[in-house]
């Protein structure tokens, strides 16, 4: 390499280098653009990996509830069915196009001149574009082969017997009366395109079936939806307490749980803008007593002296029982406790003498332990609730509204504390079917004809105290976004 | 420093703000890139774009160990490189091998502004802007040449020879119709 020439590099990649300039505006606006359109895509990635598992699922159930109609054809089996069918007439219009000779006016039939019809069009379109090769070529020699049997019919016309002559005759009678706004020269066409070839009595039976099974099939709108459904949600509660009951109880937390809901839902339509749903929901309520630093009741002040002393007070629950046949009984957020054991971790201590604050305490016996209770109920819920479609379109929107039978599926009492999360009993006085209600608004999204993509916030409240006892009065409410796939059928 | 490392970081967790700040400081040099090495400025403006986009959803890669300028850099190279491959590779140019060397005097080269330079790179064939850019201005030799562009150390060498003789013939040319044509304004 020359001077010269590194000389000009040199020169050329100095200038280059500080060169800069301002890119146009839209550029940026593309690259925004192109971000968030991947940021789309990852989305579309992760919710279609759910949809299909649900998909999955759906698929399964489908399949299983299909079987149990295995004995009707369906329509899709048909059509195929009719499709060979026309083929076959086809073939045999080909074989008899192929044999003059054994050519009978008779099989001319109503069911021939019913397909001469639906083939009249096509006919004429060759025609009139005569013999230009724009038709495909098997349909130009069909019309070709058509035009031979005509003239081969013609030929013989006269030497036929009379009868023959007249079915000819009453044929053209049949087509005249078909095509009579045609033109004359239309009218010559559909003599030529008649296919000469008979259908078979079964392959009649079929077609009529066919027809039947696919007017059915068209005509039917699809009436049910099968979904499937979680949602996360907040559940809290509304409760109220005797006197008596709340002077010796845990301390209420008003701290609502986060948890996952789930379940399956069938839809029936009852009308243009209504359908009816049931199913079958499992939800969990859960509420968690606390710990008190302002102690709120008076066993509960008695009960602090209990525990040890250097700052850890606050860290130990320590609530009034009842002792009673060797069970221990605490009044807590939904109801009494019933321990089944004593459990690890825990002392009973006794106050045996009123003092200032309390010249007799109501219960003398003193739960002392670390830890948390939360007492869980597991709710079978079997919905009867009613949907209006307020928007029916690729993207819908539903309102819904109706009531739940939740059946107590589980009831238990956990505590937690340094040994782990021990069950220790259950709630007492708990009715097993309690009744809610349900409001909601449902979001969809048409993935296609059959299925769906949902959002439905909803807000279930129990409409009766689940806890039987008169002191207490604890409804659980729920809020969730119901989020899943309907499938429709 | 710090604060292009902080920009960097927002921009990883995907920052709308951070990315256009980031845009703002390095896209007028990154298009001054693009055009060197594109046919006009509607390509430059697509390879600016592609490779912005690839410096965003790479970013989270990026190590903090060489300057953020020349990672961006590279990116612009390859994506324009990546281009060239796609839309040259099965039309090469003819070699010339033998070739006029013309004489520039310096004081042209001097004269000539970068837009115009640019504009005289423009009409390089594909090929031989691509050698010219990548040996003068990104200092590759003619072996990584040879390899970044699938052709032979020979054909590089040539192409570079070609593209230099027509930037000198154009320079020239170009003052020389300056100097005729007084309403000529660049």
């Amino acid at each position: 390499m020359n001077m010269e020439e590194q000389n000009m590099d040199k020169a050329i990649r100095e200038k280059l280098e500080r060169f800069s300039q301002q890119p146009p505006l839209h550029v940026w606006d593309n690259i925004q653009g192109q971000l968030q359109a991947q940021k789309r895509k990852h989305r579309i990635v992760f919710f279609s990996r759910i949809a299909a598992a649900a998909v999955v699922l759906l698929a399964f159930m489908a399949g299983w509830y299909f079987n149990e109609k295995s004995g009707q054809i369906t329509p899709v089996v048909t059509q195929n069915e009719i499709q060979n069918t026309n083929r076959n007439i086809q073939n045999e219009n080909a074989k008899s196009n192929s044999d003059s000779g054994k050519i009978d006016p008779n099989a001319f039939n109503e069911n021939n001149i019913a397909g001469t019809e639906s083939k009249s069009q096509t006919k004429h379109i060759e025609k009139e574009t005569d013999h230009e090769s724009i038709v495909p070529k098997e349909e130009t020699a069909d019309f070709i082969a058509d035009a031979k049997i005509h003239q081969k019919l013609s030929g013989e016309e006269s030497s036929e017997s009379e009868t023959k002559e007249v079915a000819h005759l009453d044929l053209l009678d049949k087509i005249e009366t078909l095509f009579k706004t045609s033109e004359d020269r239309n009218l010559k066409l559909k003599e030529k395109s008649i296919p000469v070839n008979r259908i078979s009595e079964a392959d009649e039976v079929l077609i009529a079936e066919n027809i039947r099974n696919l007017n059915e099939s068209g005509g039917e709108e699809s009436k049910w939806k099968l979904g499937l459904q979680v949602s996360p949600g907040y559940s809290s509660q509304n409760s109220n307490y005797s006197e008596n009951y709340s002077n010796s109880m845990t301390y209420s937390g008003q701290n609502g749980n986060a948890n996952v809901t789930g379940g399956i839902s069938v839809q029936m339509k009852a009308g243009k803008k209504w359908s009816v749903e049931s199913g079958v929901y499992y939800s969990q309520n859960g509420q968690r007593s606390t710990n008190s630093e302002a102690f709120n009741s008076n066993s509960l002040m008695y009960a602090a002296d209990y525990a040890p002393l250097g700052g850890e007070r606050k860290s130990y629950f320590n609530t009034a029982v009842n002792l009673s046949n060797g069970q221990i009984e605490m009044n807590s957020t939904a109801g009494t406790i019933q321990f089944s054991s004593a459990p690890a971790g825990t002392e009973v201590g006794s106050e045996l003498d009123g003092d200032e604050f309390s010249p007799s305490p109501a219960s003398p016996n003193t739960l002392l332990t670390e830890g948390e209770f939360s007492q869980v109920f597991d709710f079978i819920e079997i919905p009867l609730y009613l949907r209006y479609s307020l928007v029916d379109a690729k993207f819908g929107v539903e309102l819904l509204g109706g009531v739940n039978a939740g059946i107590i599926a589980g009831n238990k009492v956990y505590m937690e504390n340094q040994y782990g999360n021990e069950n220790i009993g259950k709630t007492k006085d708990i009715s097993s079917v309690n009744i809610s209600g349900t409001v909601g608004v449902g979001l969809n999204y048409a993935l296609n004809k059959n299925i769906s993509l949902a959002v439905e916030p909803r807000f279930n409240y129990y409409l009766n105290s689940i806890n039987q006892n008169p002191d207490v009065s604890f409804r659980p409410y729920r809020i969730g976004v119901y989020t899943g796939l309907y499938y429709e059928f | 420093m710090e604060d292009l490392k902080n920009i960097v970081e927002a921009c990883a967790s995907g920052d709308v703000r951070a990315q256009e700040k980031l845009y703002k400081m390095f896209a007028p040099k990154m298009y001054g890139v693009c055009l060197r090495y594109a046919k006009d400025a509607t390509e430059a403006e697509d390879n600016l774009q592609d490779g912005f986009f690839k410096v965003f959803t790479n970013i989270k890669g990026f190590r903090h160990e060489g300057s953020l300028e020349g990672w961006i850099r590279r990116i612009m190279v390859n994506v324009s490189l990546e281009k060239y491959r796609k839309q040259n590779m099965l039309h090469p140019v003819e070699d010339v091998s033998i070739y006029d060397s013309q004489h520039i005097s310096e004081d042209i080269l001097d004269k000539i502004s970068a837009k115009e330079l640019i504009e005289l790179i423009h009409q390089l064939p594909p090929r031989y802007r691509m050698v010219f850019n990548l040996f003068v201005m990104e200092g590759l030799s003619h072996q990584q040449i040879s390899e970044e562009m699938q052709i032979t150390v020979g054909t590089s060498k040539s192409n570079l020879a070609r593209a230099r003789d027509i930037l000198k013939r154009k320079v020239t040319e170009l003052y020389r119709v300056v100097g005729t044509n007084e309403n000529y304004s660049a």
